[in-house]
């Protein structure tokens, strides 16, 4: 299904462009607010998803498929859910190309239109997610928070599982280099869990798979997604 | 009985349907590889066959959509057991029927260069695995389908082409938009499949049949292929996975289709056995004639779809005589030069870039190689392969992804009969000099049986006459002054006789003339008068490029003058501006702009201005040296303190790589060698395809006067030791951003120790840390570009 992309946050953009205080120029300001129009205007974002069963009765599996979410974290994200949904979202292949193009002929605007995708592909997600809690709500159930493979203890590789699951070839276009790294690269796959206790939301930077090296945390910042 | 081939042109011919959706109600778990049934259970295959040839399915597709090396790997199933195993089972349900056995292949799954890191030639070695093992397993034809990448195709095609007999059926699998995931219009892939030579294309998957339908009679208008449709059965239910069109439906749905003159029709994800069985009772009796497609010419790549109906632009660019810093690009593998090259002239308003690499000390094949696929990563304009070596051109062809044309053949029996073969092998169009080995002819008569000559020749080799393009020769006016008459002769009676495209190099006509603009103008717009429809220019040129436009007012291509009204508003607006900007700056600095001011504000223009003008009293390196060096390190002191960050770090960086190439172009212009600081290999690691880092790294050194050889993204191990090997480097950067591919910067470091070779190596990327870096043997780790920079210093001085 199409995506919904309407804004990209300005803070985060900045964020990824390793700003960190300070005064900004009015020529980078227009530029991020001239560039994050056109990433909008030619991105494609996608979205696929299922709904599946935790079955519990032998350890921790989506029901009807081999997959075995690892780590504590995921379990304990998904511990008063019967249900998830797996999901992944993309901002297309055109963006892809653009900054490949820009990349040679105009580098600064290609390092803010990276910085741009990667803010929106995030915008792509927070969107779907609040559908589904809009949808979910009125059945009195709540949605964790979104939780991808190398977050906190859950392995990378677990993202593999997760596009064949989706088929994420067929359903948006996206598949996996061999060294795991999903084509187009502005690409996200999440798990959320539906619960009908109300979840305690947002991840902590301890959990952060980032926490070690992190350079938000080293300037004594975060990454404003904690 | 009669072969596939014959079907084709037949009455109704049906395929079948689903066979995920068939083996996931017998119990197949999601994620779970389908193939590995056909050896461990083949008799559930054969009897999904069977019930599709019992529905009226005439052929049948191997479960083998994904048995390529790629997804089979760490399955433990070996793709050749695979494939054999599948065309058994499909072998015994047609066994006494009429039906056929159609090896199914599906993407590999894995992206192809450039957006992913698959090489085109490793794609054809896994197709030519697959379809070799067919054929000697027994299958009839061979099915290419659900396909999304158009290169991916062109890969599996030339292996089936090259390795069997086997007739070829392709279908892709379009959004709603009438373009693929990887942006692949319908009209680029017929004509593409079309010029390889494939059986049948068509469209399955992704859509019902309702929202396929408009898209198929695109596909009606844009080839004369039998098309193949299987369309999904409707939208899958997240939760249940459930199809949600019914069998009757989906029959009903199908009706149109052949109303279209559509023969070829089947089912794909959610249809069953039932769908067949429908769809053969509400189609029968409903089939119609259908329409015959006016033959047009074309030119493509898969995204970008150039129709030869007016006066289309061929950029010249891309081409080394008499340009000496396009030699040295080529000769230093400055692929990024070239590059640049390619998207000023699309920028400028060309349709299609010629492309001649051809130089003494380059090897033009490899060279055509690289160039092509670098083209295309960066600029979706058709391109022209430019070159008199037949092996050149042929290789140029293979890589390209898209309709090409060849440039060029001339009356020479012996050069038509080794080029014009290649030409139709990949579905080229070809340009055709009028001249032959008695040199150029010096009336237009002469030239006019030259092209009639070649013009048969192709017909002969089965190039289609609309893919013909005749070049009747531009000669220099100053030296044989009849000529431009005879050349616009010849112009008009091939248009207007043989009604052909025509191409002329139109700059040559001007040369030794003063004001050359106004010559080469003036025969451009008699050219066009003449019947000239693509000449081969140079549209960074202002006053070409006026001429073209006002053309195109005047022949009545450009409606209402829509695109010369565009193109003259901007301008003036343009010039406006530019005054504006410079009272302010002649205001700031009162009038005295000086290059560090240009560069941290990152005004290229005048940087690049600046320069020219200290050139005129100071050296290269002095520039260089006391101008340049110090205001960047100023900037990159700025960054440090956190004044300014990346943005205006690249800002600066950029303008003065305008300043850089100002004085790389004198000092090429002295005769001289390059200036340099010394030799840099930079790579993004193998399994790596996050580049931005390191082009920011590369663009920062290059302001430094260091010589970057940059060897691009997912770069072999070897390739990185090489490198550093034959160019003597003595500082090389790796850069990789996951977990996972810092494995393979250890091991590329590694190599680089293991080889004796002595060099400093810096490492960078965002899952690095000092610590991780000297345990992989690392000598420095920078954080950014400009430490980067320090270190480079430091090594290289």
């Amino acid at each position: 299904m199409r995506g919904t992309l309407n804004n990209i946050n300005r803070r985060e953009v900045l964020k990824y462009l390793g700003y960190k205080g300070g005064k900004i120029d009015e020529k980078t300001e227009n530029d991020i607010e001239k560039i994050s129009q056109k990433v909008i205007e030619i991105s494609m974002p996608l979205v696929t998803f299922k709904i599946m069963d935790i079955d519990r009765k032998y350890g921790f599996a989506l029901n009807g498929t081999n997959f075995i979410p690892k780590g504590k974290d995921i379990k304990e994200m998904l511990k008063y859910c019967d249900k998830c949904i797996i999901m992944a979202a993309t901002l297309g292949m055109n963006i892809e190309k653009e900054l490949r193009t820009k990349q040679i002929s105009d580098m600064y605007s290609a390092v803010i239109m990276d910085s741009c995708a990667s803010t929106a592909i995030e915008n792509v997600c927070d969107n779907f997610q609040e559908m589904l809690e809009n949808k979910y709500i009125s059945q009195g159930l709540f949605i964790t928070d979104r939780f991808s493979p190398g977050y906190g203890d859950m392995p990378f590789y677990q993202q593999k599982e997760l596009c064949a699951l989706l088929q994420t070839e067929k359903t948006i276009g996206v598949s996996l280099s061999s060294s795991g790294i999903m084509i187009p690269r502005k690409t996200v796959t999440a798990i959320m869990g539906i619960s009908n206790v109300k979840p305690k939301r947002r991840l902590s930077c301890e959990k952060c798979s980032m926490f070690e090296n992190c350079d938000y945390r080293k300037g004594g910042n975060y990454c404003g997604r904690v | 009985m009669a072969g596939f081939k014959d079907l084709l042109n037949q009455d109704f011919l049906f395929f079948d349907g689903a066979m995920g959706t068939m083996l996931q109600n017998a119990g197949l778990k999601l994620g779970e590889r389908p193939e590995s049934l056909c050896i461990s259970s083949p008799e559930i295959i054969t009897d999904i066959h069977r019930q599709y040839i019992k529905a009226g399915s005439r052929v049948v597709y191997t479960n083998t959509f994904g048995a390529n090396r790629h997804k089979l790997e760490g399955t433990g199933l070996d793709v050749r057991e695979v494939i054999d195993a599948a065309v058994k089972c499909a072998g015994k349900a047609t066994k006494g029927t009429d039906a056929f056995v159609a090896l199914d292949i599906g993407p590999i799954g894995e992206l192809l260069e450039p957006s992913g890191t698959l090489a085109f030639e490793e794609a054809y070695d896994i197709f030519k695995e697959m379809v070799t093992e067919g054929e000697k397993s027994g299958c009839d034809l061979v099915v290419f389908e659900t396909m999304t990448d158009l290169y991916e195709v062109k890969a599996g095609v030339l292996a089936a082409k090259e390795n069997t007999k086997l007739p070829i059926v392709c279908t892709m699998t379009f959004e709603e938009t009438g373009r693929t995931f990887t942006g692949c219009t319908i009209e680029s892939m017929a004509a593409v499949l079309e010029g390889l030579g494939v059986d049948a294309i068509g469209i399955n998957c992704s859509l019902g049949p309702d929202e396929i339908f408009p898209l198929a009679k695109r596909l009606v208008d844009s080839s004369s292929l039998p098309i193949v449709i299987k369309a999904n059965a409707g939208l899958p239910n997240p939760i249940t996975n459930k199809y949600d069109i019914t069998p009757e439906k989906f029959a009903e749905y199908m009706i149109p289709y052949a109303k279209e003159g559509i023969k070829i029709m089947g089912g794909c994800c959610g249809t069953t056995p039932e769908y067949i069985k429908e769809i053969i009772k509400a189609v029968s009796g409903n089939l119609s004639e259908r329409k015959s497609v006016k033959r047009k010419t074309v030119l493509c790549t898969p995204s970008k779809f150039v129709d030869i109906n007016g006066v289309r632009i061929i950029g010249e660019r891309i081409n080394p005589t008499g340009k000496k810093r396009f030699q040295q690009a080529l000769k230093e593998n400055d692929m990024g030069y070239i590059a640049e090259r390619a998207i000023e002239q699309a920028d400028a308003g060309a349709d299609i870039l010629d492309v001649n690499v051809g130089m003494p000390g380059i090897n033009e094949k490899e060279m055509m190689i690289k160039v092509v696929k670098l083209l295309q990563s960066v600029c979706d304009l058709p391109l022209q392969i430019d070159s008199s070596d037949a092996d050149a051109i042929e290789a140029g062809l293979r890589v390209f992804n898209g309709k090409a044309i060849v440039n060029s053949v001339n009356g020479e029996p012996e050069k038509m009969d080794k080029i014009l073969p290649i030409v139709k092998k990949y579905g080229a169009a070809v340009i055709g000099l009028c001249m032959d080995s008695d040199g150029i002819p010096k009336t237009a008569e002469k030239r006019f049986e030259i092209a009639k000559r070649i013009l048969d020749k192709a017909l002969y080799y089965g190039i289609p006459r609309e893919d013909v393009f005749i070049d009747c020769l531009t000669l220099t006016v100053s030296a044989q002054q009849e000529q431009a008459q005879q050349t616009l002769k010849a112009v008009r009676r091939v248009k207007e006789e043989l009604g052909l495209h025509t191409v002329l190099g139109v700059s040559n006509i001007s040369f030794g003339l003063p004001a050359r603009e106004y010559i080469t103008t003036s025969f451009l717009v008699q050219a066009m008068a003449n019947g000239l429809d693509l000449p081969i220019v140079n549209p960074n040129q202002q006053a070409i490029m006026d001429a073209i436009y006002a053309f195109k007012v005047l022949s009545g291509e450009d409606k209402n003058s829509e695109k010369y009204i565009e193109r003259f508003a901007g301008r003036t607006e343009t010039k406006t501006e530019q005054t504006v900007i410079r009272t302010v700056k002649a205001d700031e600095k009162h009038g005295d702009l000086d290059i560090a001011y240009a560069v941290s504000r990152g005004l290229k223009e005048d940087a690049a201005r600046i320069t020219k003008e200290l050139l005129k009293e100071k050296s290269e390196l002095e520039i260089i040296n006391n101008l340049l060096i110090p205001a960047l390190d100023k900037i990159g002191e700025r960054y440090e303190k956190q004044e300014i960050f990346l943005p205006q770090l690249i800002n600066s960086a950029t303008a003065s790589c305008e300043a850089f190439e100002v004085i790389k172009k004198s000092i090429l212009s002295k005769g001289s060698e390059s200036v340099s600081k010394g030799k840099i290999v930079l790579a993004t690691v193998k399994g790596d395809i996050h580049d931005i880092g390191k082009n920011i790294v590369k663009v920062i050194l290059e302001n430094y006067g260091y010589q970057v050889i940059d060897l691009g993204r997912d770069v072999p191990i070897d390739t990185v030791v090489q490198a550093a090997i034959k160019e003597n480097v003595k500082f090389v950067g790796l850069s990789a951003l996951m977990t996972t591919t810092l494995k393979s910067m250890k091991e590329t470091i590694d190599a680089i120790r293991k080889s004796g070779h002595e060099c400093k190596i810096v490492v960078g990327g965002a899952v690095l840390t000092p610590e991780y870096a000297k345990e992989i043997g690392a000598d420095f780790y920078a954080k950014d570009a400009k430490q980067t920079v320090d270190f480079a210093k430091q090594v290289l001085g």
